[in-house]
C-alpha cells in the first residue's frame, strides 16, 4: 500500500514538474556567443560583433567596475540598433544619462554592462516628444522610450493613443518644480470659499495638474477654471520653476502649494508603446535595471552627475543642474514597485493618478474623450528587471503639527460614510506624505471612525491622521485639512 | 524463483526510472547553477553539483532505512527515496521556484553557451523558461542622433 502511495506521489510530482516547465511563456533571451580563443577568431560565427566607435568614457561611468568591461564590450545588444530614449527635461533624464555615461553609451557604464546600446536625448517641447515616439526608435530622429511627468503624458495621450503607450518606469517624483501661487495667503484653506469662474495663469502642464488637483479638492471644480497662459486678472498662477524674476507685481505671488508639499502627486514616468514593450520585455528590463543603477550612482555622487550631465551638448551649467536635480525625488525600485502596483495595495498608484489627472483635464476641457480602457501601466519590464523586489525605503517622517499649524488645503465632504471619508483621507495622506491630515466631522464620532477606516483599510499610519473631537461648524459631514509640515 | 512483475509494477518501475533520470538531470542543473554564483569554472560547477546530486539522496536513503536488527527494508524503498528526493528538488528549484531561480538558470545557460556547449545550453534555457535567440550584430549608432536639442 505504501509503495502505491509513493508511486502516486512521484507521478504527481513528475507531472507537476513537466507541467510547470512545459506551459511557461518563454521570452526571447539573447544567447551569448562562445568565448573566442586568442587565435580562433574564425569561430565567431557569421555575424561578427561590431565595435561601437562612438563610445566615450565619463567620470561617473568610470566609477563602475571595469574588470568585466572587456567581456561586456564583446557582448551584443538585445536590439540590432541602439535603444533611443528622449526626455522632456534634463533632470528627468539624469539617472539614465548617468547610467549611460552621457548621450551615447560609454565604456564601463551600467547600460553597457547590461548589454544594451542606448542613445539619450532631451527634447525641447512635448510636441517634439510625441513626434519622436511617432517615428519610433528605428529612426535616428525617433525614440522608443520617453520620460515625462505623468500629467504631460495624460495630456498627450489622445494624440498618441494609436501607439497604446504604457508607463514602464517611475523615474522619480516631482518635489517642488510645480508651484501654485495665489493673490492672498491661505486661499485653499477655506473649502468652497472661491465662487464663480476662477482664472488661472498657466502654460506648464504638470503645474496645471497641480492647480486642478488643489482647486478641485478645495471645492472649485475644474469646469469652473479658466486656464490660459496670460488671462486677465488671474486669481492663481500655476508655474514651473525656475520662476521668472520679472513677473508683474500685480500677478499672484503668494505660494499656496507646491509639489514639495504634494510630493506624491506628479510622478515622472517613462513610457513606451505597448507593442515595443511586449516585443522586447528583456530589453526594457535590462534598461530599467541599468537606469535604477544610474539613479543609485547619481545619489552617491551628485556633483559628479551634475558635471557629467552639464558636459552634454545643450545641457544647463552644473549649478543650474544641481538645482534641477533637487526638484526630483527618486526613492528607488523598492518604492517604485508600490507606485506601479506591482506589490502591495496602495491607494495612490500611478494608475490612480492617471485616472484622476484624466478626469480633471477632461472636466477642464483639455481632453475630450473617456479615459482609455486598456491598461496604461505595465509591470512587465519592472518584474523582468527586479524578480525580487528590493526593500522599500522608509517613508519620510511625519512631525506632529504645532497648535497654530498652517492649513495648506481644506477639503469638505458633503456626504458620505466613514469608509468613503477614510478613502479621501488616505488619498490626501498619501499625496502629502509629510503632512498630517486633520479631520473633524458631524457627528464627532464619524471623524474617529473615518480615521480608523483610513488606517485599517488603506494602511495609513496613525501619525498621518489627527482627529478633532469638536464638531465641525461648516456645512457637510466632514472637513479634511492638510496641515503644512513644520 | 522470483514472481514475474505485474503490469502495474512495471509501470511503477518505469515511472520511477523516468523520475530518477529527469529529476537527476534537473537537480544537477540546479546545483550547477547555484555553484555558478560562486565560481564560473565548469569543472568546479560539475563536480560540486555531482557530489550534491549523490550525497543528498544518499543521506535521505540512509535516514529512511530501518535501524533495528532483523528489520528488512521494503522492496523498492531505496529507489522510491532517491526518486522522491531528486524530483522534489527539481520541482522546488525549476518548477515552483522558477520565478526566483530563473536568473540563476539563465546565467547557467549563458555559461554553457559561452563554453560552446550549445545543446546543454538550450536544455537549461528551456528549464529556465526562456527562448534562446542568436545574438545579432550591433549596427554602429548614428552619431547625429546623440546630439542635444
Amino acid at each position: 500500500m505504501r509503495g502505491k502511495i509513493v508511486f502516486i506521489l512521484i507521478l504527481a510530482m513528475l507531472v507537476t514538474l513537466v507541467y510547470c516547465v512545459g506551459t511557461r511563456t518563454r521570452d526571447a533571451h539573447v544567447m551569448p556567443r562562445p568565448h573566442l580563443e586568442a587565435d580562433g577568431g574564425s569561430e565567431a560565427g557569421p555575424a561578427p560583433v561590431v565595435s561601437v566607435a562612438t563610445s566615450t568614457t565619463s567620470p561617473v561611468a568610470s566609477a563602475a567596475p571595469t574588470d568585466a568591461s572587456a567581456t561586456l564590450d564583446a557582448r551584443v545588444s538585445f536590439l540590432d540598433r541602439p535603444l533611443r530614449l528622449v526626455a522632456a527635461s534634463w533632470e528627468y533624464a539624469a539617472a539614465a544619462l548617468v547610467a549611460n555615461g552621457g548621450h551615447a553609451t560609454a565604456d564601463g557604464s551600467a547600460v553597457r554592462m547590461s548589454g544594451l546600446e542606448l542613445a539619450v536625448d532631451v527634447a525641447g517641447t512635448e510636441h517634439d516628444i510625441e513626434n519622436r515616439l511617432a517615428r519610433g526608435g528605428g529612426d535616428a530622429e525617433g525614440a522608443d522610450v520617453a520620460v515625462l511627468p505623468l500629467p504631460s503624458f495624460v495630456a498627450s495621450y489622445e494624440r498618441i493613443r494609436a501607439l497604446e503607450p504604457q508607463v514602464v518606469h517611475v523615474a522619480g517624483w516631482s518635489r517642488g518644480r510645480e508651484v501654485l501661487l495665489g493673490l492672498r495667503d491661505g486661499m485653499l484653506a477655506r473649502s468652497g470659499a472661491l465662487t464663480g469662474d476662477v482664472a488661472v495663469a498657466s502654460s506648464d502642464v504638470p503645474a496645471t495638474a497641480l492647480a486642478l488637483f488643489a482647486l478641485d479638492e478645495a471645492g472649485t471644480p475644474a469646469a469652473r477654471l479658466h486656464l490660459a497662459p496670460e488671462p486677465k486678472d488671474p486669481t492663481f498662477a500655476a508655474l514651473a520653476r525656475p520662476l521668472a524674476a520679472d513677473r508683474p507685481s500685480t500677478a499672484p505671488g503668494k505660494v499656496q502649494l507646491t509639489t514639495a508639499d504634494a510630493s506624491r502627486l506628479v510622478p515622472v514616468v517613462a513610457i513606451a508603446s505597448r507593442g515595443f514593450v511586449e516585443a522586447h520585455p528583456d530589453v526594457m528590463g535590462a534598461l530599467l535595471k541599468a537606469w535604477v543603477a544610474g539613479g543609485t550612482t547619481l545619489r552617491k555622487d551628485v556633483p559628479g552627475a551634475a558635471r557629467l550631465i552639464s558636459n552634454q551638448s545643450g545641457a544647463p551649467d552644473p549649478a543650474a543642474m544641481l538645482e534641477r536635480l533637487a526638484w526630483i525625488g527618486d526613492p528607488g525600485a523598492g518604492d517604485e514597485a508600490f507606485a506601479l502596483g506591482a506589490v502591495g495595495k496602495e491607494l495612490v498608484t500611478v494608475e490612480w493618478l492617471f485616472a484622476r489627472d484624466w478626469r480633471l483635464l477632461r472636466d477642464q476641457g483639455t481632453l475630450t474623450s473617456p479615459a482609455p480602457s486598456s491598461p496604461v501601466v505595465t509591470i512587465l519590464p519592472f518584474t523582468r528587471a527586479f524578480p525580487m523586489v528590493p526593500a522599500r525605503p522608509e517613508a519620510p517622517a511625519v512631525a506632529q503639527p504645532d497648535v497654530g499649524a498652517r492649513t495648506l488645503l481644506a477639503h469638505r465632504v458633503i456626504k458620505g460614510d466613514a469608509a468613503s471619508i477614510g478613502i479621501e483621507m488616505a488619498s490626501l495622506a498619501s499625496i502629502f506624505e509629510r503632512s498630517v491630515v486633520r479631520v473633524s466631522a458631524r457627528p464627532a464620532t464619524l471623524a474617529q471612525e473615518a480615521a480608523d477606516s483610513a488606517s485599517t483599510n488603506q494602511g495609513i499610519g496613525a501619525t498621518h491622521l489627527l482627529v478633532v473631537a469638536a464638531p465641525m461648524t461648516d456645512p457637510g459631514v466632514a472637513l479634511l485639512e492638510v496641515l503644512a509640515a513644520p | 524463483m522470483a514472481r514475474p512483475a505485474s503490469g502495474l509494477e512495471l509501470i511503477q518501475r518505469v515511472v520511477k526510472g523516468v523520475a530518477i533520470a529527469v529529476g537527476g538531470a534537473c537537480t544537477f542543473v540546479s546545483f550547477a547553477s547555484l555553484v555558478g554564483v560562486v565560481t564560473g569554472n565548469a569543472w568546479a560547477r560539475a563536480i560540486a553539483a555531482l557530489v550534491l546530486l549523490v550525497a543528498l539522496p544518499a543521506v535521505a536513503v540512509d535516514r529512511s532505512l530501518p535501524r533495528g536488527e532483523g528489520e528488512r527494508a521494503r522492496s523498492g524503498l531505496v529507489g522510491d527515496v532517491v526518486a522522491l528526493v531528486l524530483v522534489g528538488i527539481a520541482l522546488l528549484y525549476i518548477g515552483i521556484g522558477q520565478p526566483v531561480t530563473r536568473p540563476l538558470l539563465v546565467h547557467e545557460g549563458d555559461r554553457l553557451a559561452e563554453d560552446g556547449r550549445d545543446v546543454p545550453a538550450h536544455v537549461v534555457y528551456f528549464l529556465a523558461g526562456v527562448r534562446p535567440v542568436d545574438a545579432p550584430a550591433i549596427a554602429a549608432p548614428n552619431p547625429s542622433s546623440h546630439g542635444g536639442p
